[in-house]
């Protein structure tokens, strides 16, 4: 139950009220069922009910891992694009601090934040504890090596070589990135493929229930 | 767009028939056409148009900077380039350069970030900005810009391909359901004599619609959703 209000308080949500979702979804849900025992009297009813509530829940309590993923590829997303900005900046003698000062207006609330607190540990600690820091927030292993390169380059200085090397670097990442984008895009259009079957699915729904129908019929007549 | 009108109006009646043949009810017929055509009208029209707004949008810019970029090379003056890059605007962009004439060259391409509301846009100016003060070869200081650039133009035409293939094979699949449900109500006719009338089919038949419905609003949604920095939720109007 931790670790869920963790993820919960990490996507920004709200505990309290997500809870209060789930158990009114719940209470929905076997209301239904205690009412259509009471209507139709079958004890049968409220068991899928029961079934339909803790399943229900559970889709409800696993979709906050779904979220958790999408929002930290939304921020690998976004770090790519901005550092495609920076390359640009880097390219034309801006210097690092000042790239990462002028790419903020480019970026959502979350990454303006944890590149305030970049430049701010820029200030405070001259060695590459900030940079690794910054690249904690991102699962992706390949963007601690891109900041390190970013590091050398205020270390080392601003010089052909280093531009090069983070070039080099930042080129086959962006290049992956760019194909992970289009894969994704791929695998979405590919799974609107199972709507149609579904609905081949619900004619067959609607054939039974009428075989249903017609036989209940027949059996009252007999 | 007279495509996408076409579509509109097609799209509900084609349903609205199907709906009629398998049920045999105008209740249930003419309810779904009021939803189908609620839906194109409001919700398909407008993602559509959004869409392609902002790819025609991009076009525009990529072109716009290209031309910028290279006559700027070329001639090495800002006035030549932006007349150059200016030569043959549409009516929105024509509109948007007559209210800003009496501005000089820069402050025009200023003005215009508030038209091309792109992440490229803003960074083309800033390298055109840094050209003005510090000088140097154009080409060489936007090699990254246009590089960007172009990257997002191919993300787009890719994108719009891929589009078209899956639309054609979608279009396919959801016939062929139609399709079923039709053969399967004239094929089996005297099977479902006793049962079209019962309160049960003409509903199941009315959420198998409704189920169509949301797959054509799933699908319009990917379709219509483009991944191109600088036109996000947080991004200034």
């Amino acid at each position: 139950m931790k670790k869920i209000k963790a993820t919960i308080e990490e996507l920004g949500l709200n505990y309290k009220k997500e809870m209060l979702m789930l158990i009114l979804i719940v209470v929905a849900i076997l209301s239904v069922g205690v009412l259509a025992m009471l209507l139709l009297d079958s004890f049968i009813y409220p068991i899928i009910a029961t079934g339909a509530a803790l399943f229900a829940g559970y889709m409800w309590i696993s979709r906050y891992n779904t979220m958790k993923v999408k929002l930290e590829q939304e921020h690998e997303d976004e770090l790519i694009g901005l550092v495609n900005y920076l390359e640009i900046l880097l390219s034309n003698h801006v210097n690092v601090y000042n790239s990462f000062q002028q790419i903020c207006k480019y970026c959502s609330p979350w990454m303006k934040f944890q590149i305030e607190l970049l430049l701010k540990g820029i200030d405070e600690d001259k060695t590459v504890q900030p940079f690794i820091d910054f690249s904690e927030n991102f699962k992706n292993n390949h963007i601690e090596n891109l900041m390190i390169s970013i590091y050398q380059m205020i270390d080392g200085g601003e010089n052909k070589e280093s531009l090069l090397q983070f070039d080099l670097l930042f080129d086959s990442l962006s290049k992956s990135h760019q194909d992970t984008i289009i894969a994704r895009k791929q695998r979405k259009l590919e799974s609107l493929n199972t709507y149609p079957l579904i609905g081949s699915g619900f004619i067959v729904v609607i054939l039974v229930a009428g075989i249903m129908f017609i036989i209940e019929d027949l059996i009252s007549v007999i | 767009m007279q495509l996408v009108i076409l579509v509109e109006l097609l799209v509900p009646m084609v349903v609205a028939i199907i709906a009629y043949l398998s049920t045999d009810n105008f209740i249930v017929a003419g309810a779904v056409l009021l939803i189908y055509l609620a839906y194109f009208i409001i919700i398909f029209h407008r993602k559509v148009k959004s869409t392609s707004a902002i790819k025609k949008k991009y076009h525009q810019c990529y072109s716009f900077i290209n031309n910028f970029i290279i006559s700027l090379s070329v001639k090495n003056s800002l006035q030549g380039a932006y007349e150059n890059a200016t030569l043959h605007p549409d009516e929105d962009f024509e509109l948007e350069l007559r209210g800003i004439k009496h501005l000089d060259i820069l402050e025009q391409l200023e003005y215009l970030k508030k038209y091309y509301t792109f992440h490229t846009y803003e960074l083309f100016y800033d390298v055109i900005d840094l050209f003005v003060e510090q000088g140097g070869d154009i080409l060489e200081m936007s090699r990254y810009l246009i590089k960007e650039a172009r990257s997002n133009e191919e993300y787009i035409n890719q994108c719009q391909e891929m589009n078209k293939r899956k639309i054609v094979e979608l279009i396919s699949l959801w016939a062929f359901t139609l399709a079923i449900l039709v053969f399967v109500r004239y094929g089996l006719s005297q099977f479902f004599e006793p049962i079209k009338n019962q309160l049960f089919y003409p509903i199941m038949v009315g959420a198998f619609f409704l189920f169509v419905l949301v797959g054509i609003h799933i699908m319009v949604t990917y379709f219509t959703g483009l991944e191109i920095k600088g036109y996000r939720k947080y991004e200034k109007d």
